[in-house]
């Protein structure tokens, strides 16, 4: 236990720095005693932002570098599947998942670092069990009353975060922030489906509230108190969430006034008679005001709910808030007068708080604040236990912190004279030093994770072996090369001869489709009933009106069905798609390179292989992405046919006395008339398809075999791949492959990506510490 | 004494022959009622032709109609026979129109069967060829053989015309053709797909003598006018069509059901001022128009209303009906 002295430099924890950009950028107390705390604090704030730019910098390059690890990965893979033995066992060994992981560990605690230096405060938050008195602390620290930081001693009373602000010379105000739906959903309700083991969590408001709560499993429910609490706890949320769903949709920040605090804040009313429900639906509440202290700053509180809640995600979210949001804890633990100890729940919350921060030791950013009651107050004089818990703080509470106060917490001159004025002081004094350590243990273990990436790309490197030269296999592949190039042009010549031979037959899938288009309309005609004719002809007026209206149904409902044409379209297209592909596969050898087939092998082709030959990725993909479509291809062709459906153009005009049978009748005679017609229209163009088809295969073929030096591109491919397409004449990824030089790319683009400087958000002379 | 003309309706099962038989009774006596004319069916005949009649209008009661309403199918051969005479006078020439069952022609018909098709149509000094225009027109004449029967047709004429010298009139009346008739465009439409479709008739009845001796009309009628064709449904591979009125309140309003007869009247007359005397049939012909002059300027003045437009035309044989007296 530290009473006195700054910690930090005495206990041989982190030294602050002499030297560097930080040091130089920080202000240095001890050179300058007569700047005013709040001066040193506002300089402490300022010194911190350039250093919150520099590590988004570098997490950018980070997530940079994440990506071309991803990249990596995919092509070891891809070789993994491709190599013999030996090389895929290399490959294997490469840990590339590791550091990935590495990474994004890393990435969550910059994100914390560059929160906390991003920040234009300092925070200070209070944890503690439930009732010891942290938003009496808060109230007395504050100036504020219990208006605006409820207190109460039935049962836990805060029941939302709060942050309370001191901004001199403000008239007290408040900003409450809500959960969104989804926010809500995912952070608050989510967990306790995944801890208490209840499925799958509710992806939307109306389903958690409309269907019943799964059951609790029977091995969770018996015996076992804690997970039945949760379960009632989240019971609660549910039950009542019609009384405050609606500020989920609420926008935020609400300001509002600081008597509508506690109705944001608190779990019970002020008389702690009835359970207040509206903070389920609130994330946070920001309090300004103006502290009573001088000098002050620009510092925060953070009042938190007590733990011991059985809210499932209040560790967490206490985690993530220490971590993100605090600077400085504040340790509160009322005594009781009727005597007391450490007890596990002490040490559990201590370890709780450590795991915020591992990079920072927790005693030198923590206080622990012994709340001393007087013989007036419900909990009596405590004095003595006060001094008894003092005492065996290291030897029975097994913590250690900056120092151990004790004071008041209902009296606010002492807490501002024992409390505040001590962490305050603490923070002008050592928060540079508490903050460079911080970022250089990050920054070490990024410059380690850097060193990491290095040793397994160097694995990379060798992961492929030296090949013989490559010279003296040209001659063979030569050989090989011309008959396969004779085979691919023979099997695409032969496939466009007998697309040729089909143009104008119909195409089968295609009229398929068609019959099934005509059979629904036919079936599904949604002409009107007698009753509807009335009703509408009475809604307009005329039966003429009316069957207008109808005209313009049926025929918007014919084109609808219609639609669905362009699935056949696609089905039929997709053949083609798919026999040029087998060509490419069979008599073009060129299945080893990717086991995808069909369309996707086309488009496998055009991501993986042929980036470099862009002639041939252009016509793949023209080919890959060919389409027919209702819109395109049909629509227009049909337009004229639907006349008779159409008011203006129709030649049946009702009779001069029309009644409802009439018009039913003549509405039923013209669809089917239409559909007739239709369907006429559409059996012209049943082979369509195929032309089409023919048509896509040819310019393929022309683009890719017959333009000039098209015979010298697919050489050259060829030769790059000799070694998967000839697997038994040819060394696997050979010099001068595609494949190593993919993988030779990949490694360089990692390199680059890696270089320390992209790491570095520390510079200059700050090593060795 | 009585003089007889046979005239033969052919055509395909279903084609209209009866329709086509039975509207142009009943529009004789609406369009000749003006002149001095009167046309006067024997008893058995007037009572089933008022019942086809009835028949035929019964297309009318519904908005829609298909195969099997109207008339039914003509289930044996039967012989309708009309007097003309002067009003008022007792008539002295028959035409005898002989309607028999479509099938009689069909691929399957029995030889019994195709042979009394053959000698009708080789006793008979008019033929009228019943055509169903709808069967011809839509769907690329997809239906048409089957409905037609434009080859079974075409090989009768072949067989039963071998060897004719007397002139002899053919008259191609396309039925349920009210769609086709709307305009211009579509009548001459028409007209092409019925000389496309018969064009081997046509051109065997344009080949050697035949040229000389037959007159070939071409004579759409609208036995019910105010139906038009609407659409073809499928069903166990047998086309329906369907038929629908231009409007809901449309009524029975057959066009031009009097041509064929007119045609047939001035090919008559025709024949008779040509002075065809050496054949036997002409001969009663001769005596029948000497009776009076008057029911010959009747007949002339009928005769002279021929349409040769919209849809009508003289294909070949104009002579063969020249009222031009020599
Ligand atoms: N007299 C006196 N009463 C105190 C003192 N500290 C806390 N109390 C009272 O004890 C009760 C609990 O205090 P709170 O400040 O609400 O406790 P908390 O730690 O914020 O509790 P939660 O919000 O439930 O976590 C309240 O009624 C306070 O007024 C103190 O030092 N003296
Ligand atoms: N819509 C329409 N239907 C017609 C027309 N003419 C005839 N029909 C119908 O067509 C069908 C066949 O007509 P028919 O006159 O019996 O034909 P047919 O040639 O005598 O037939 P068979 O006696 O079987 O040789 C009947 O149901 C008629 O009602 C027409 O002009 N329009
Ligand atoms: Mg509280
Ligand atoms: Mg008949």
């Amino acid at each position: 236990m530290n009473t006195d002295g700054p910690p930090v430099a005495g206990q041989g924890g982190a030294k602050p720095p002499r030297e560097g950009a930080l040091a130089s950028r920080l202000p240095r107390p001890s050179d300058e005693p007569a700047v005013s705390r709040s001066d040193q604090i506002a300089r402490i704030i300022e010194s911190r932002q350039p250093l919150a730019r520099d590590i988004e910098q570098v997490q950018y390059h980070l997530l940079h570098l994440s990506e071309m690890l991803t990249a990596l990965e995919q092509q070891r893979d891809r070789m993994v599947q491709m190599g013999e033995e030996g090389m895929s066992a290399r490959l294997r060994d490469i840990d590339l998942a590791a550091l990935q992981y590495k990474l994004t560990t890393e990435l969550e605690n910059l994100d914390r670092l560059s929160h906390r230096f991003a920040r234009d405060t300092l925070h200070i938050g209070v944890i503690g069990r439930a009732r010891q008195g942290k938003s009496r602390l808060l109230q007395s620290l504050s100036g504020l009353t219990s208006t605006e930081i409820p207190d109460g001693d039935r049962q836990h009373c805060t029941g939302v975060r709060s942050t309370i602000s001191h901004n001199p010379g403000v008239a007290p105000y408040a900003e409450v922030w809500f959960y969104t739906m989804r926010g809500f959903l995912d952070e608050v309700i989510a967990p306790y489906y995944y801890q208490l083991r209840l499925g799958q969590p509710p992806d939307r408001l109306d389903e958690f509230a409309g269907k019943p709560l799964p059951a609790l499993a029977a091995n969770l429910s018996t015996g076992y108190a804690e997970p039945q609490a949760k379960y009632e706890h989240l019971r609660r949320y549910r039950n009542t969430l019609d009384q405050y769903y609606r500020l989920l949709s609420a926008p935020s920040p609400r300001r509002i006034s600081p008597q509508e605090i506690r109705n944001y804040v608190a779990q019970d009313t002020p008389d702690g008679q009835r359970t207040n429900v509206t903070h389920f639906a609130v994330r946070e509440v920001k309090v300004v005001c103006s502290f009573p202290q001088e000098d002050v700053g620009k510092i925060a509180m953070i009042d938190l709910p007590g733990l011991g809640d059985t809210g499932i995600g209040d560790q967490e979210r206490l985690i993530a808030t220490l971590g993100h949001e605090v600077d400085i804890i504040l340790l509160v633990r009322m005594p009781r007068a009727a005597g007391d100890q450490w007890s596990d729940v002490d040490v559990q919350l201590y370890d709780l708080a450590r795991a915020a921060l591992p990079d920072l030791p927790l005693d030198q950013w923590s206080f622990l604040v012994l709340n001393r009651t007087s013989a007036l107050s419900n909990n009596g004089d405590n004095l003595k236990n006060c001094r008894d818990l003092q005492d065996t703080l290291t030897s029975e509470g097994h913590m250690e912190v900056i120092d151990c106060l004790v004071a008041d917490c209902a009296n606010p001159q002492e807490v501002q004279h024992t409390v505040l004025d001590r962490v305050l002081s603490y923070l002008a004094s050592h928060m540079t030093a508490l903050d460079y350590r911080y970022a250089r243990s990050c920054q070490d273990r990024l410059l380690s994770l850097q060193q990491d990436t290095h040793a397994e790309l160097e694995k990379a490197r060798q992961a492929l072996g030296s090949v013989p030269s490559a010279a003296s296999e040209f001659p063979l592949f030569q050989r090989l090369f011309r008959g396969v190039w004779d085979d691919l042009t023979g099997g695409l010549e032969r496939l466009l001869k007998e697309l040729d031979g089909q143009r104008t037959r119909e195409n089968p899938v295609f009229e398929a489709h068609v019959e099934r288009a005509l059979e629904v309309c036919r079936t599904d005609t949604v002409l009107p009933s007698i009753e509807a004719i009335e009703i509408r002809r009475d809604r307009f007026g005329s039966y003429e009106m009316a069957y207008q209206e109808y005209l313009h149904e049926l025929r918007t409902h014919l084109t609808r069905h219609f639609l669905a044409l362009d699935e056949g379209l696609r089905l039929s297209t997709d053949e083609v798609k798919e026999q040029v592909a087998a060509v490419l596969v069979q008599q073009g050898r060129m299945g080893t390179l990717t086991p995808s087939r069909g369309v996707d092998f086309l488009r496998a082709m055009v991501d993986q292989m042929l980036q470099e030959y862009p002639l041939f990725c252009a016509s793949f993909e023209t080919l890959a992405t060919f389409e027919l479509s209702y819109r395109g291809f049909i629509q227009y062709r049909i337009r004229r046919t639907l006349d008779e459906l159409t008011p203006d153009l129709t030649s049946l005009a009702l009779s001069s006395h029309p009644s409802a049978y009439e018009v039913l009748e003549c509405l039923c005679s013209l669809y089917h008339e239409t559909l007739y017609k239709v369907r006429l229209a559409l059996t012209n163009w049943l082979s369509e398809p195929n032309e089409a088809a023919f048509a896509i295969a040819e310019e393929f073929t022309d683009q890719v075999l017959r333009a000039e030096g098209a015979r010298e591109g697919w050489e050259r491919f060829y030769y790059e791949v000799r070694g998967e397409i000839w697997a038994s004449e040819f060394q696997k990824f050979g010099e001068s492959s595609m494949v190593r030089r993919q993988w030779q790319e990949a490694i360089q683009r990692v390199d680059e990506a890696s270089r320390p400087d992209r790491f570095q958000f520390l510079r200059g002379g700050e090593e060795g510490v | 004494m009585t003089a007889t003309v046979q005239i033969t309706m052919l055509g395909g099962s279903g084609v209209g022959k009866t329709s086509l038989l039975t509207s142009m009774y009943e529009q004789f006596n609406a369009t000749v009622g003006v002149t001095n004319l009167q046309l006067t069916p024997d008893l058995e005949s007037s009572a089933i032709l008022s019942d086809r009649l009835a028949e035929l209008k019964s297309l009318l009661e519904d908005f829609e109609a298909t195969a099997g309403q109207g008339i039914l199918k003509t289930a044996q051969k039967r012989l309708f026979q009309f007097d003309i005479g002067q009003s008022g006078r007792r008539p002295s020439l028959s035409l005898q129109f002989v309607d028999y069952l479509g099938e009689w022609i069909d691929a399957d018909a029995t030889p019994e069967e195709k042979l009394q098709v053959l000698n009708l149509l080789r006793e008979s000094r008019v033929v009228l060829v019943a055509i169903d225009a709808a069967a011809l027109m839509e769907e690329n004449r997809r239906w048409n053989e089957k409905i037609n029967r434009t080859q079974q047709v075409t090989d009768l004429f072949k067989r039963a015309y071998q060897g004719v010298y007397e002139p002899r009139m053919v008259l191609l009346a396309p039925v349920k053709c009210e769609k086709y008739l709307s305009h211009e465009q579509a009548a001459a439409e028409l007209q092409e797909t019925i000389k496309k479709e018969y064009r081997s008739l046509l051109n065997f009845l344009a080949s050697g003598v035949l040229k000389e001796k037959v007159a070939v009309v071409i004579t759409p009628v609208q036995t019910v006018g105010s139906v038009i064709f609407s659409r073809i449904e499928v069903r166990n591979r047998e086309p329906h069509f369907f038929f629908r009125k231009v409007r809901y309140d449309s009524v029975y309003s057959p066009k031009d059901s009097d041509q064929p007869l007119r045609y047939l009247l001035r090919f008559l007359l025709s024949m008779h001022y040509r002075r065809f005397g050496r054949w036997l049939l002409f001969d009663f012909l001769r005596e029948w128009f000497g009776v009076g002059h008057y029911l010959r300027e009747a007949i002339e003045e009928f005769a002279r209303g021929c349409k040769e437009s919209q849809g009508f035309e003289v294909v070949q044989g104009r002579e063969l009906l020249s009222l031009d007296h020599q």
